[in-house]
């Protein structure tokens, strides 16, 4: 790319963030991966990088890799008949998490490097704490599918 | 008076005080006020108090009289880019560049935008041009010390802030940066010390006094205590020694010893969950 073409714009349809879109701390993320699982955690993981006005690739990305985890979750029941699901799904939501942080890292010190704001982030608290409860339900169905089949 | 008001107000801007330097500009007279240097000399008065759109607004006069004032449109691409505006910004930095396109100031500011807009890629190409106009510029090494920050490169982001400080000891750029490392290890006294040279050097930022604020506010507060250690020895680290020490416990045959684990590992995560959000509320 010469001189030329790199001083082409490249932001003429730029959009200000609004005052209200504030993202959740990626860091915090972490509690809902072990108290939720991966689906959780994907879900948290992909509404935040939509805050963050991540491409649609990778909040795709964040979504594939908690229901990847999630299946190997699945596999693992099966195959090995254990008893320990509550670990397998701890281990699960948090390689989820390691996954969905790497990606979300980099845009989340764009936002905040740049932010004025005193509080720059939501409360992960009430949301995070549905997507837990939701995330356990489904869960919950689907291994109780999988083992009664 | 207008010469001497003018003179004075390019010294306060020179040292800072941007508020005098705004009452000096008030004692001009009418049609000296309306000359393109006392709306440049306004603009950037404006902009060290962080009232951006006064600022932007100083620029875009001044450019309706001169077009083509390197000065002015690098003043309202800065100014912009502070109101968030990012098209606008960008169109008057390459408005400058279009000018003097190896001008390493006018690349600097420009990748700042694109780093703003979350274009990294761009930044840093922009950057590598900059410094091919100006290898020893500490322009070009602090925006590449944010560039490596914003792309998750901390060990680079520490060594340029680094080398960014011995350079210019009272680089505001690397204080900040070496205080967000630290306030992101969990160390808020020394983050608090970090962010307080960079008020030191700036006053008027509203921004640096907020990060110092509340660095100081971590540092004090014992109830802050309990997260600070979870940030200092880091999510992962934590989390893994957690189940090591969790696990470990309960294969050796300590039961009672694990649940105990647990318990005090889910109440530290609760804690540093509920009471951060709380926290801040209360002490603004």
């Amino acid at each position: 790319m010469d001189r030329d073409d790199l001083l082409q714009p490249t932001l003429a349809g730029h959009q200000t963030r609004p005052p209200v879109d504030k993202p959740w701390r990626v860091g915090s993320q972490v509690y809902v991966a072990f108290f939720g699982g991966a689906l959780a955690v994907g879900a948290i993981g992909a509404l935040n990088a939509r805050t963050l006005r991540m491409s649609a690739r990778a909040v795709a990305a964040i979504a594939g890799i908690a229901l990847a985890a999630e299946a190997a979750l699945v596999t693992a029941v099966v195959a090995t008949d254990t008893d320990e699901i509550r670990i397998i799904s701890i281990v699960a939501g948090l390689a989820a998490f390691g996954g969905s942080y790497l990606l979300q890292r980099s845009p989340d010190r764009v936002y905040h490097f740049h932010s004025d704001d005193d509080e720059p982030y939501e409360s992960l608290f009430g949301p995070g704490l549905i997507a837990c409860i939701c995330a356990r339900i489904i869960e919950g169905i689907l291994l109780f599918g999988v083992l009664e089949a | 008076m207008s010469d001497t008001a003018l003179q004075a107000a390019r010294r306060y801007i020179e040292i800072g005080r941007h508020r005098q330097a705004l009452e000096s500009l008030s004692q001009l007279d009418s049609e000296t006020a309306a000359t393109t240097e006392a709306r440049r000399l306004r603009g950037f008065a404006f902009y060290g108090i962080e009232d951006f759109d006064r600022a932007a607004d100083e620029a875009s006069d001044g450019l309706q009289d001169d077009p083509q004032a390197l000065d002015l449109l690098y003043l309202l691409s800065l100014s912009e880019e502070r109101r968030g505006r990012l098209g606008e910004a960008e169109a008057a930095i390459l408005a400058a560049l279009e000018q003097d396109p190896d001008d390493a100031e006018l690349l600097c500011q420009y990748a700042d935008v694109l780093m703003r807009a979350g274009q990294l890629d761009k930044a840093a190409r922009v950057l590598d041009a900059a410094a091919e106009s100006d290898p020893d510029s500490p322009d070009v090494l602090g925006s590449r010390q944010s560039l490596a920050y914003l792309r998750g490169d901390n060990r680079e982001a520490r060594r340029l802030s680094e080398e960014l400080l011995a350079l210019d000891p009272e680089s505001i750029r690397g204080h900040r940066m070496l205080g967000v490392f630290d306030i992101n290890r969990g160390r808020a006294a020394s983050a608090a010390e970090r962010f307080g040279e960079a008020v030191r050097q700036d006053p008027a930022s509203e921004l640096y006094a907020a990060d110092a604020r509340e660095a100081q506010r971590m540092a004090r507060n014992p109830l802050w205590w309990p997260t600070l250690f979870f940030t200092r020895v880091g999510v992962v680290a934590s989390w893994v020694g957690a189940m090591v020490v969790i696990f470990g416990l309960r294969a050796a045959g300590a039961a009672t010893a694990a649940t105990i684990a647990v318990v005090a590992w889910l109440a530290l995560c609760v804690w540093s969950w509920v009471v951060p959000p709380i926290l801040n509320r209360l002490e603004r």
